[in-house]
C-alpha cells in the first residue's frame, strides 16, 4: 500500500470519502499537514490561549464532517484555513474584540535585558494590536510561511492586496516593536 | 525609490534583480535602513526559533480525535506541547495507574504485616503440639474473666462444655468423690444455661471442668486430650473469647462506606472546573476492622484542588498558574475509635493516598451514630492537603472538608 505522506491532497481527500478506516487514516494525515499551520492562525489571531484552542479544534471537526461526499476541494489546506478563519470571525463578532492600532502601545515591565523569548513573546503581544485583516495576513506570510496566491485566496481578496495588507502589517509591526527591538539589535 | 518595499521584497524573497544591488548600496549607507533590516531580521528569527510554540497541544489533538472517533496518531510530524495552557503541568509523581497500583500494594503489605505481628490469627495456637497441649492445660490460668460473656452468648460452647464434662465423667467412672463433682457440675451447668442466669458461681461452675482435669492422671487423659485441649483452649483464649463477646455488635469485618462531602479550598479558590466531575466530592470506602477500636480501609474519592504554583513557561517568563482540576484519589486509611459499644463513637481517621499530580493527605476527626446495628452515619470535619511538584518545586493545595455519609457493615 502506498504510503500516505506521498498522496496528494486531492488524493486524500478522494480517501476520505472511502471505508471508515480509510477515511480516518486519510483524516490523520491531513491532520499531520496542517495542524501546526491552523494552530499558528488560531493561535496568533486570538489572543485567549484557551478560546484559540477551541477554535482549533472546532476547525478540524468541521472539516472532518464537511467534507462527507466532496470529491474535489481544490485547495485543500485553503478550505482548512477558511473554516478556520470562518470560526475566528464568528468569535470576533461574538466578542467584538478588535483593538485598534493607533493609539495603543505594548505595556511591558520587562527589563531592557531581552531576550529571544522575550521578543517573541512580544510579537504575540503585539499582533493582539493589529487591526484583524492586517494581523490575518500578518500571521498568514509570517508565521505560516504561506505564498501571498494563497493568502490571497484564504482571506479573499487580490494578490495585490495580499501583499499590500502583508507589507503594511509588517510596517505596523515594525513600528509597534521598534523601541523593543532597536536596543535588542544593538 | 521605496527602500522600505524593496526591503520587504527582499524579506519575501521576491526582490527584483534590479533593485538588488541599489538595495546593498543603500543599505551600506543609510544607518536608519540598515537597523530597519535588522529588526526585521531580529523578528523572522524570533518568530523561527520558536516555532514550537505554535505546535498543537497533545490536549488538543486528543479532544480532536475522540470528538471523531478516530484512534489518537502514534506519532505525528510535529512536537505536541506536553500540556495545554489550562493544564499546564508537567510533573506527575507517578503515572496513571501506577499511583493505584502502589496504593493497593502497601495495604496488602501493611494489611499482612499487622495479621501476622500485631493480631494472631485466630484459633491458632502454635504452642499447642502434643506435649504443649498438656502443658497447656496444666498452665492455664484459674481466673477468666470474660467466661461471663461466653456462656450468655453462644449455645454452641454451653453444648461443648457438657460434652467434654460427660468425657471426663466416663473416663472417671471408677472414681466416686470426683464423679460426684462432675454430675453436680453438668446438672448445674444445664439449669444455668436454661435460665440464662451469670453470676460468680456460674463462673466458678464452668471453670470447674478444669480442676476436674488437673486432678486426673496423665494416662487417663492420653485418649481425650485433644478434646480437652481444644475445649479448654477455646474455653481460655482471650482472642476467641473476645471475637465471641463483640460478635453481636459485628465491630469486625468489612464495612462500606460513601461519603460526600461540602470543600472549602485554603486559599478560596477563584477558578472553577469547565465542568466538574460525576460524583464530585463523592467517597466511596472500604474499610476492615482490625478490632473495635482501629479499622484500616481504602477509598477512592472524586474531587477537585484549587491549585496555585508558579512557573516559568516556555517563553521563560515566569506565571503564576491557578487552576482547579478534576482528580481522582485513592487512598489508604486507618481509623481510631473511641468509646466501644455505644451508638454514638467519636473518631479520628488518617489517610494518606495520592492521584495524577501527586500526594494527598487527609486527617479526619468525627463523630458516628449507630442508629440501627448494621448501619453507621458519619459527620466529620477533614483536612485534606495535596501536595505536587511542577519545575522541581513542591507546592500543596490545602481544604477543608465537611464529611458527611453512611456506612453499612457486612
Amino acid at each position: 500500500m502506498q504510503k500516505l505522506e506521498t498522496y496528494t491532497d486531492q488524493g486524500l481527500l478522494e480517501m476520505m470519502q472511502g471505508s471508515k478506516p480509510k477515511a480516518d487514516a486519510a483524516f490523520t494525515e491531513i491532520y499531520n499537514r496542517y495542524a501546526r499551520r491552523i494552530n499558528t492562525y488560531c493561535i496568533g489571531m486570538i489572543a485567549d490561549r484557551d478560546d484559540a484552542q477551541d477554535i482549533f479544534q472546532e476547525t478540524f471537526v468541521k472539516f472532518y464532517n464537511s467534507v462527507s461526499g466532496r470529491t474535489h476541494a481544490g485547495n485543500l489546506g485553503g478550505l482548512i484555513y477558511t473554516i478556520a478563519r470562518n470560526l475566528c470571525m464568528n468569535y470576533f463578532n461574538r466578542k467584538h474584540m478588535t483593538v485598534p492600532f493607533d493609539g495603543h502601545d505594548i505595556i511591558s515591565d520587562y527589563s531592557r535585558d531581552y531576550d529571544k523569548n522575550e521578543l517573541f513573546k512580544l510579537i504575540l503581544t503585539s499582533l493582539d494590536l493589529l487591526d484583524d485583516k492586517y494581523r490575518e495576513a500578518y500571521i498568514l506570510r509570517e508565521l505560516d510561511c504561506l505564498p501571498y496566491q494563497e493568502i490571497a485566496e484564504i482571506c479573499g481578496i487580490t494578490l495585490s492586496n495580499a501583499k499590500s495588507r502583508v507589507d503594511r502589517a509588517r510596517d505596523k509591526m515594525m513600528s509597534i516593536l521598534e523601541p523593543y527591538v532597536k536596543d535588542l539589535c544593538k | 525609490m521605496d527602500y522600505n518595499q524593496i526591503l520587504n521584497d527582499f524579506s519575501n524573497g521576491e526582490i527584483a534583480p534590479e533593485n538588488e544591488e541599489s538595495l546593498f548600496l543603500e543599505l551600506s549607507a543609510n544607518e536608519e535602513l540598515r537597523g530597519k533590516f535588522r529588526q526585521l531580521l531580529a523578528i523572522k528569527n524570533s518568530v523561527m526559533s520558536n516555532s514550537r510554540y505554535f505546535d498543537p497541544s497533545i490536549a488538543s489533538t486528543a479532544s480532536i480525535f475522540s470528538t471523531l472517533g478516530i484512534g489518537m496518531p502514534v506519532s505525528l510530524p510535529f512536537n505536541p506541547i506536553q500540556a495545554n495552557s489550562k493544564s499546564p503541568m508537567k510533573s506527575r509523581l507517578f503515572g496513571k495507574y501506577g499511583l493505584a497500583v502502589m496504593s493497593s500494594l502497601a495495604t496488602a503489605i501493611i494489611v499482612t504485616a499487622l495479621n501476622f505481628a500485631i493480631f494472631p490469627r485466630q484459633g491458632y495456637n502454635p504452642n499447642l503440639n502434643e506435649k504443649g497441649i498438656l502443658q497447656s492445660m496444666e498452665n492455664t490460668p484459674r481466673d477468666i474473666p470474660e467466661q461471663k460473656s461466653v456462656i450468655k452468648n453462644d449455645n454452641s460452647i454451653n453444648k461443648t462444655n457438657e460434652a467434654v464434662v460427660g468425657i471426663v465423667n466416663e473416663e472417671l467412672k471408677n472414681n466416686a468423690p470426683l464423679k460426684n463433682m462432675v454430675h453436680i457440675q453438668t446438672g448445674q451447668i444445664k439449669e444455668e444455661f436454661s435460665n440464662e442466669v451469670a453470676d460468680a458461681k456460674e463462673i466458678e461452675l464452668l471453670k470447674s471442668p478444669v480442676n476436674v482435669s488437673n486432678k486426673l492422671t496423665m494416662e487417663q487423659l492420653s485418649n481425650h486430650r485433644s478434646e480437652i485441649a481444644q475445649i479448654n483452649n477455646y474455653q481460655h483464649s482471650p482472642e476467641i473469647i473476645s471475637k465471641n463477646t463483640v460478635a453481636s455488635d459485628k465491630s469486625f469485618g468489612i464495612t462500606l462506606e460513601v461519603r460526600n462531602q461540602t470543600v472549602w479550598n485554603l486559599p478560596a479558590a477563584t477558578i472553577a472546573p469547565d465542568e466538574y466531575a460525576k460524583f464530585n466530592n463523592t467517597g466511596l470506602a472500604v474499610f476492615y476492622n482490625l478490632s473495635e477500636k482501629f479499622s484500616f480501609g481504602l477509598d477512592i474519592r472524586q474531587e477537585t484542588f484549587f491549585q496555585v504554583y508558579k512557573g516559568v513557561d516556555d517563553l521563560g517568563l515566569n506565571n503564576i498558574y491557578q487552576q482547579q482540576p478534576n482528580f481522582r484519589t485513592y487512598s489508604a486509611s486507618v481509623r481510631f475509635q473511641l468509646n466501644e459499644g455505644s451508638t454514638i463513637r467519636p473518631f479520628g481517621q488518617l489517610s494518606i493516598g495520592g492521584n495524577v499530580v501527586g500526594l494527598v493527605t487527609r486527617a479526619m476527626t468525627g463523630i458516628s451514630y449507630s442508629p440501627y446495628k448494621d448501619i453507621k452515619l458519619l459527620l466529620g470535619i477533614e483536612f485534606h492537603n495535596l501536595t505536587y511538584q511542577y519545575q522541581k518545586q513542591i507546592f500543596n493545595s490545602p481544604k477543608i472538608g465537611l464529611n458527611y455519609g453512611i456506612a453499612f457493615y457486612y
